[in-house]
């Protein structure tokens, strides 16, 4: 079982967050609707779990046949942005690696551990690094980033210190509906930050 | 009597989840809207759950989704609610959902994989969610 996982550049996989939010949100409402897209658009069932996050460290996953996720209920319940935030990612594994596993056909638990112990930690940071990017840049799509910065600074900052956000920051998660982790990452990776 | 257009290849939750998501509500507003528990709704949907044998229950069901008493799809609604409910002998359905759903990526905080026996529990775990 070869899984020829491609090595896509940050950048990449934000034209595909782009070209996504085209398809399937184009009036680009924020906070983006991820629930409703997952749920919608790409007809996911979202299966609200109990005792995932407990017992094996897990706030979501996406099932083989790619037709559910499964998440943590206690984190659905009390965390919605954290939530927003594993569908999400989840739904970046589906477009970028949905082709991979489809082929793979995991249908049985014996194909589940051939597979889990194909993948290599390499393979599978690369998978989880990729959905965590696709992620970020789907609820926190960059021109509505730059367009909520210049609305409230004037000015496209570069490379500044984050003490130049303070006080924006809480507008800026209030809109996005994120982690600050997860904002100050793509203020980051935009340029616009120095962490 | 079960309309079989509307219930070809479809089982109560299946419905159910159809006449939700058709009503332009996601999992979290329709149980917000109506104050029921997510984990519920989401087990009845995906058939891990009967539909709940008091009438009321139902209607009240029936009334969330929008479903117009007396109509068809509420006369439906009944129907496929009562074959839901232990027409299909357990060892059957226990066989039939033993690999219903099986996890392929996971989202952990470490970001770390799962051991073989941590999957084979959660498989486990989520076929009997």
């Amino acid at each position: 079982m070869s899984l020829s996982i491609p090595r896509l550049s940050y950048k990449t996989i934000g034209q595909i967050a782009d070209k996504f939010l085209d398809g399937y949100h184009p009036k680009i409402s924020l906070p983006v609707p991820i629930e409703e897209i997952a749920e919608q658009k790409l007809k996911i069932k979202i299966v609200p779990t109990a005792k995932l996050k407990e017992n094996y460290d897990i706030d979501g996953f996406l099932t083989s046949d790619l037709a559910a996720i499964f998440l943590d209920l206690d984190i659905y319940l009390k965390y919605e942005n954290r939530t927003r935030f594993t569908i999400a990612h989840e739904v970046g594994h589906l477009i970028l690696h949905g082709d991979i596993f489809k082929k793979l056909n995991i249908n049985s638990i014996e194909k589940l551990n051939t597979l889990s112990d194909k993948l290599t930690d390499e393979e599978y940071g690369w998978i989880e690094y990729q959905a965590y990017s696709f992620a970020s840049q789907v609820l926190v799509p960059t021109r509505q980033l730059f367009g909520e910065i210049k609305g409230k600074l004037g000015r496209i900052p570069t490379n500044e210190m984050p003490e130049v956000f303070s006080p924006i920051a809480q507008d800026l998660l209030q809109v996005f509906q994120v982690s600050g982790e997860v904002l100050l990452r793509r203020l980051q990776k935009e340029g616009i930050l120095k962490l | 009597m079960i309309n079989p257009q509307t219930f070809s290849n479809m089982n109560f939750g299946e419905f159910f989840r159809q006449k939700r998501v058709n009503s332009g509500l996601t999992l979290r507003t329709f149980c917000e809207r109506f104050g029921l528990d997510p984990a519920y709704i989401s087990r009845l949907e995906t058939g891990n759950l009967n539909p709940p044998k008091d009438r009321d229950k139902l209607s009240s069901l029936a009334q969330a989704l929008n479903i117009r008493e007396e109509s068809t799809d509420w006369v439906n609604f009944f129907d496929q609610a009562y074959l839901a409910k232990g027409e299909i002998p357990q060892d059957i359905l226990e066989d039939k959902k033993s690999s219903k759903y099986l996890p392929l990526l996971f989202r952990t905080a470490r970001g770390k994989k799962l051991s073989k026996k941590k999957l084979q529990e959660l498989i486990k775990l989520i076929n009997n969610a």
